[in-house]
C-alpha cells in the first residue's frame, strides 16, 4: 500500500473502503502545499474540488470580511479543522456555492479531489460510494454535534 | 483505533477544533493547538465508534508557558 493509500486509510471518510477501493480513491488525489495564511478556496465560488488535510491546520471562516476588518472577532472563525478532516465536501453532496472561506493558520499540506471525477467513481462502484456518502453523513453530523458545544 | 476529537476551550473560539490523532485524550494531557499549549480537562464520547474510528469530544483549559 502506497504512503498516499495508508493515509487515506486514515480517515474517517474512507471508513469500510476495502485496499482496491482505497487505491481508486488515491489515483484522484493531487497533492497541494499551502504557506500560513493562504485562502485555499472562497465563500460563494463555484465547486470544484473537495479537500482532505494531510498536514497543518485550516480555518473555516463564514464571515470572511468582517475578520478582515477587525481580527479580534474570533468568531468569524466556523471552526479550526486539522489533520485527517476534510472541508469542501458539502460542495461535492449538493453542488452548492462554497458556504465560507478557508484559510491555512499553518503550513499546510492537502490532497484536492475533483468532485466531478469522484462522483464518477462514486456512480461507477456504488458500494465505495455509499459508503462514502454514509461517512461524509457522520462527519457533518460530528461537526453539528461540535458546534452544538462551543 | 484512530481518535477523532474536538477540542474546544470554553470562551476561546479561536483556538481548538477537531482533528484525527493515534492516542486516545485523557484528562490532564497536554495538547498543543495552534501555538499554544492547552491541558485536557474533561473527555466525553460525541457519537458511538464506528469500524476503527472513534469521536470524542475534549474540553481544555490553557496552560501558562514559562
Amino acid at each position: 500500500m502506497s504512503d498516499k493509500e495508508e493515509f487515506l486509510r486514515r480517515l474517517d471518510l474512507f471508513n469500510g473502503l476495502s485496499d482496491e477501493e482505497l487505491s481508486s480513491v488515491a489515483a484522484l488525489c493531487s497533492k497541494e502545499h499551502y504557506k500560513a495564511g493562504e485562502i485555499i478556496l472562497n465563500i460563494k465560488d463555484p465547486t470544484k474540488n473537495f479537500y482532505l488535510i494531510r498536514s497543518g491546520t485550516v480555518q473555516i471562516i463564514t464571515n470572511p470580511e468582517v475578520l478582515e476588518a477587525k481580527p479580534e472577532l474570533a468568531d468569524a472563525v466556523l471552526v479550526n479543522l486539522g489533520q485527517g478532516q476534510a472541508f469542501g465536501e458539502m460542495g461535492l453532496v449538493d453542488r452548492g456555492a462554497r458556504s465560507a472561506t478557508v484559510r491555512t493558520a499553518s503550513d499546510t499540506v492537502v490532497y484536492a479531489i475533483d468532485c466531478d471525477r469522484f462522483l464518477e467513481l462514486c456512480n461507477a462502484d456504488t458500494h465505495l460510494g455509499f459508503l462514502v456518502m454514509r461517512n461524509i453523513a457522520a462527519d457533518l453530523s460530528f461537526k453539528l454535534r461540535y458546534r452544538n458545544l462551543i | 483505533m484512530i481518535y477523532k476529537v474536538s477540542f474546544v476551550v470554553p470562551g476561546r473560539r479561536d483556538v481548538g477544533g477537531i482533528q484525527n490523532i493515534d492516542r486516545e485524550p485523557r484528562p490532564g494531557d497536554r495538547v498543543r493547538i495552534g501555538h499554544q499549549t492547552f491541558e485536557v480537562v474533561e473527555v466525553t464520547e460525541l457519537m458511538p465508534p464506528r469500524g476503527d474510528f472513534a469521536y470524542l469530544h475534549a474540553t481544555c483549559k490553557p496552560v501558562e508557558e514559562r
